[in-house]
């Protein structure tokens, strides 16, 4: 995932960049078609999608207590129905789908809504906002050793059996002093043919919010985009970099 | 494996290699409180994922889940319905039957659209009329859309 398009194949098979405007954004249902008036020249379809999420939450009693929200998104997709701009209630994200545009021009599109949303409604500040990529790496064989691939993988020691059926790595990384961090996660995946897949995720996002600045919002996803780069090539050896084809 | 407290004494966490992982304690991230806030940045595709799993914990089988998953992503719209079937099929839910997503290839056109295939090891007589209950409780829902569902049967026997 050499972000500026440095592979032939890049294994991005979905990159988004969301917003979670802070509780005290004013907000009314008519902002995503206002939104939708100003970018439809881009994304001229329209969409919707509901969202439900369920979490845990833990009560005082130390017991957990499952919550269920249900959201709709306003959803406006680009002429190649690959590029999305949703609009929830305080949440904006852009989303690219495979074939991944490189970040030259994935970028331009999540000024071009931040800035829209900007001038619409007064953006106050961001509970949270994240950057996240989506990375599918397909084998064609059925056994991996991963120690060939990856340099981001689970380990053992010697005296625990090395074959792996299953596995689902996840960690936490801080960054910027603990007011960022990014999960990363790695795990195998159903594939066609009983063939081996593998997804690799990173998601970085803001833990410690803060009150909007346009400069200071751009730039920060413009440190994510170059962390998540830092740690995707990381996370390869040179062998896989040879899978994806690298560009000369 | 020995666990009593005769083996260790002083019990730590020791690395030999060169390189050093460490974990350090974060207070601004708990992920012991799965709060709204801490969701991770919403994809597409794990909404998807969702689905899926939501599907296969109510043995509705998924088959060929790349070509599922690309149609889900053009016909967003449809999940919503589809999330709403292990309620609606769980009179089928017994031994004698598959429950199945497919894409149905329409023949004559380059068309294809989400099928529920119902298939039994016996068939009982009265299942076509079960499949159009079904049918007619989704539809209201499909009206107006640019996709549609059908639950049927082809009289098969089990896919694997």
């Amino acid at each position: 995932m050499k972000l500026q398009g440095k592979y032939i194949k890049p294994p991005i098979i979905e990159a988004i960049c969301e917003f979670r405007l802070s509780d005290d954004t004013e907000w009314d249902p008519t902002i995503p078609g206002l939104l939708f008036s100003k970018i439809n020249s881009d994304f001229p379809f329209k969409n919707k999608r509901k969202i439900q999420k369920i979490y845990f939450k833990k009560n005082p009693q130390g017991g957990f207590q499952q919550e269920v929200t249900i959201s709709e998104r306003a959803i406006f997709l680009s002429k190649d129905k690959k590029k999305e701009i949703q609009v929830g209630n305080r949440e904006l994200a852009i989303i690219c789908l495979k074939p991944y545009p490189s970040w030259n021009k994935f970028q331009p599109i999540i000024k071009l809504a931040y800035k829209t949303l900007d001038s619409i409604i007064s953006l106050k500040g961001f509970k949270r906002i994240g950057l996240r990529y989506i990375n599918k790496i397909q084998f064609r064989d059925k056994n991996i050793d991963l120690d060939e691939f990856f340099e981001f993988r689970p380990y053992f020691g010697k005296k625990i059996p090395q074959m792996m059926s299953s596995f689902n790595l996840t960690v936490l990384l801080p960054f910027s002093e603990g007011c960022d961090s990014c999960k990363v996660i790695l795990h195998n995946t159903i594939s066609q043919n009983n063939e081996m897949g593998f997804i690799l995720d990173f998601d970085y996002f803001l833990v410690k919010p803060f009150d909007n600045d346009s400069s200071n919002c751009l730039t920060w996803i413009e440190e994510a985009h170059n962390k998540i780069e830092a740690l995707f090539e990381g996370s390869i050896t040179d062998k896989l970099r040879e899978i994806f084809g690298v560009k000369k | 494996m020995q666990l009593s407290d005769e083996k260790y004494i002083n019990p730590t966490i020791s690395k030999t290699s060169s390189q050093k992982v460490f974990i350090i304690f974060n207070t601004l991230v708990n992920d012991d409180n799965e709060s709204e806030d801490n969701k991770p940045t919403f994809s597409i595709h794990d909404h998807i994922n969702e689905l899926f799993e939501d599907l296969q914990l109510n043995n509705i089988l998924v088959f060929n889940i790349p070509h599922m998953t690309a149609y889900l992503i053009a016909f967003p719209e449809i999940i919503d319905i589809l999330k709403q079937l292990p309620g609606l099929l769980h009179n089928f839910s017994n031994k004698n039957t598959q429950i199945s997503l497919e894409l149905y290839q329409e023949p004559e056109f380059d068309d294809e659209y989400p099928t529920i295939y119902i298939r039994q090891k016996s068939y009982e007589e009265d299942i076509l009329d079960k499949i159009d209950e079904i049918n007619q409780l989704i539809e209201p829902d499909l009206l107006g859309m640019s996709v549609w569902l059908l639950v049927n049967t082809d009289f098969q026997p089990f896919k694997s």
